[in-house]
């Protein structure tokens, strides 16, 4: 307990500086939901097309889903993977290796990975404050009261609480992935390349782009990677659409990930530190 | 003439300079090639739930994915430059060398950075292009075919102006990516038919933006010829032309406006 104390207290001020630093970009922040939500809005009238020439009408189900809840699907995917998409550890890592500070940050007696995952958590935790809890209120309340989404209370405050759970696990791997990509940044400086990587396989396998149920079986395999928790497997939940046996599965397939690429980031810090050369000066 | 050489003579070099870490280059072009993949497959699952959508069949729709990429990749291939003017070299004051020289900025700009990456893009683009081609089948003759290369130069010069017009806001604001990032979305959207758009934005992308009339007017051409080609060829480049000197106009205006960092 004292050493969870000592602990905080060591790494708390990572978090808030991750807050502060964000907070700089308040602008920033306002231009990307902008973007994020013009794009949706493009993206929409796709699925508007689609249904509107499918067989039933608009009033077809597709792969498990209405209208509706597609137009609530794209729209609370959008919101949450634009959450996902802040936070920048491997472009921190980057940075430290490119400006030589990773060899200062190497000698101070705190965890390089915990002084990484503290920041990153600093930030999600200020956008689930500005971005993520007003606006899921503002979405949700409106599908919800027009009857767009019907759902009972005892259900909705359950299926918000496996959300926050799935939130606080998505972005756990979130950051390990982030980690990830810093440590192959040892290795090449093209980040650019590799995060352009990332983004994709995160967007197509989290069913940011279109959702996994409209890839057949491959879906189901893909629902299983750790990219669907960053995006698929929170959303469905927060609609409703995951049944609660499902859930505690996917609670543990989470927790496994999370174990299984810390892992893989732990050998792979240890395998860059013998190697890396900092220019002296 | 002298322009010319000396765009080659620069690029040139970008392309020597780049080439020395191959790797980079590599891992860039499969990112970018990977990425467009990906929403290929995307829009391949889209579309194939439904017969067709407004009456074009999938690989009419791959087609014009394979017109609007391909213009994409010549603007990636040839203007990159203009993301690190819009995100940090005005804001960080790194453009200081390129006023003391005796040569137009843009220019400079444009001339000194071939983005490798963007054959990412350009194989995709080919490679969607020939397989969507040989499955649909085409009214027009050689003069739709020649239309649609027009299309896509157009095309290409109208997403190289806009980004010119939106980074030369940062000589301004000092910084100007993230708005940028959010024009040039909108050459994405014209990989879909302008149909399935409602009348606002279809008018949007024809008469403001002209990706529209450049892509998907070419594009509709091939399955039903307009009466009067030369006229549509004529009004491609006329909006081309105007849409990119105002472009030009707005960069020369702001350009005036860049400060060095002081020490």
């Amino acid at each position: 307990m004292k050493s969870i104390k000592k602990n905080l207290r060591l790494y708390l001020p990572f978090a808030r500086a991750g807050m502060k630093s964000e907070l700089a970009y308040k602008a920033q922040i306002a231009m990307w939901m902008i973007i994020s939500f013009v794009e949706v809005f493009f993206v929409l009238f796709l699925y508007e097309a689609i249904y509107r020439n499918s067989p039933g009408g608009m009033s077809s189900v597709i792969n498990g889903f209405t209208f509706t809840e597609m137009v609530l699907y794209m729209i609370t995917s959008f919101m949450f993977s634009f959450v996902m998409g802040s936070g920048d550890t491997a472009y921190n890592i980057y940075t430290d290796i490119k400006e030589g500070t990773v060899a200062n940050t190497l000698t101070k007696p705190v965890s390089y990975r915990l002084r990484h995952l503290f920041t990153y958590l600093g930030v999600l935790a200020l956008d689930y404050v500005v971005v993520v809890i007003p606006l899921g209120t503002v979405i949700y309340g409106i599908f919800i009261g027009f009857g767009l989404l019907k759902v009972s209370a005892g259900a909705f405050i359950l299926n918000v609480f496996f959300f926050l759970i799935f939130s606080i696990l998505a972005g756990f791997i979130n950051d390990a992935i982030g980690y990830f990509v810093g440590m192959l940044v040892f290795h090449t400086d093209h980040l650019f390349g590799l995060n352009m990587m990332r983004n994709t396989l995160q967007s197509f396998l989290g069913g940011k782009m279109i959702p996994l149920a409209y890839m057949g079986a491959l879906g189901i395999v893909f629902s299983y990677t750790p990219f669907a928790f960053l995006n698929s497997v929170p959303v469905l939940t927060i609609m409703g659409k995951v049944d609660y046996s499902t859930i505690i599965i996917y609670i543990f397939i989470a927790l496994a990930w999370i174990f299984v690429i810390e892992l893989a980031n732990h050998l792979m810090f240890k395998r860059a530190i013998k190697q890396i050369t900092v220019q002296g000066g | 003439m002298r322009y010319l050489r000396l765009y080659l003579t620069y690029a040139k070099l970008s392309v020597m300079s780049k080439l020395v870490y191959k790797a980079n280059v590599i891992i860039g072009i499969i990112a970018f090639l990977f990425g467009e993949v990906a929403s290929l497959v995307t829009l391949y699952l889209l579309v194939s739930s439904v017969p067709s959508i407004d009456g074009y069949s999938i690989y009419e729709i791959g087609f014009l994915f394979g017109l609007t990429n391909m213009a994409v990749g010549i603007d990636h291939l040839l203007t990159d430059r203009l993301w690190t003017v819009a995100y940090f070299e005005v804001k960080l004051g790194k453009m200081d060398h390129l006023f003391l020289r005796p040569l137009p900025v843009l220019f400079q700009v444009i001339a000194s950075e071939v983005q490798l990456e963007a054959f990412g893009e350009i194989i995709l683009a080919v490679a969607m292009l020939t397989v969507c081609g040989l499955n649909v089948s085409f009214i027009g003759g050689i003069g739709s075919i020649l239309l649609v290369v027009l299309g896509i130069l157009c095309a290409a010069v109208i997403i190289s102006s806009f980004k010119i017009l939106v980074a030369s806001l940062a000589f301004k604001f000092k910084r100007s990516g993230p708005l940028l990032q959010f024009v040039y979305g909108f050459s994405g959207y014209t990989k879909y038919p302008l149909k399935i758009y409602p009348k606002i934005i279809q008018n949007l992308l024809i008469f403001v933006i002209p990706l529209g009339l450049c892509l998907f007017f070419p594009f509709e051409n091939l399955f039903s010829p307009v009466e009067h080609p030369i006229l549509l060829a004529v009004s491609m480049l006329l909006a081309t032309l105007f849409f990119a000197s105002v472009c030009g106009f707005i960069w020369s205006r702001m350009i005036r406006k860049y400060e060095s960092t002081g020490t």
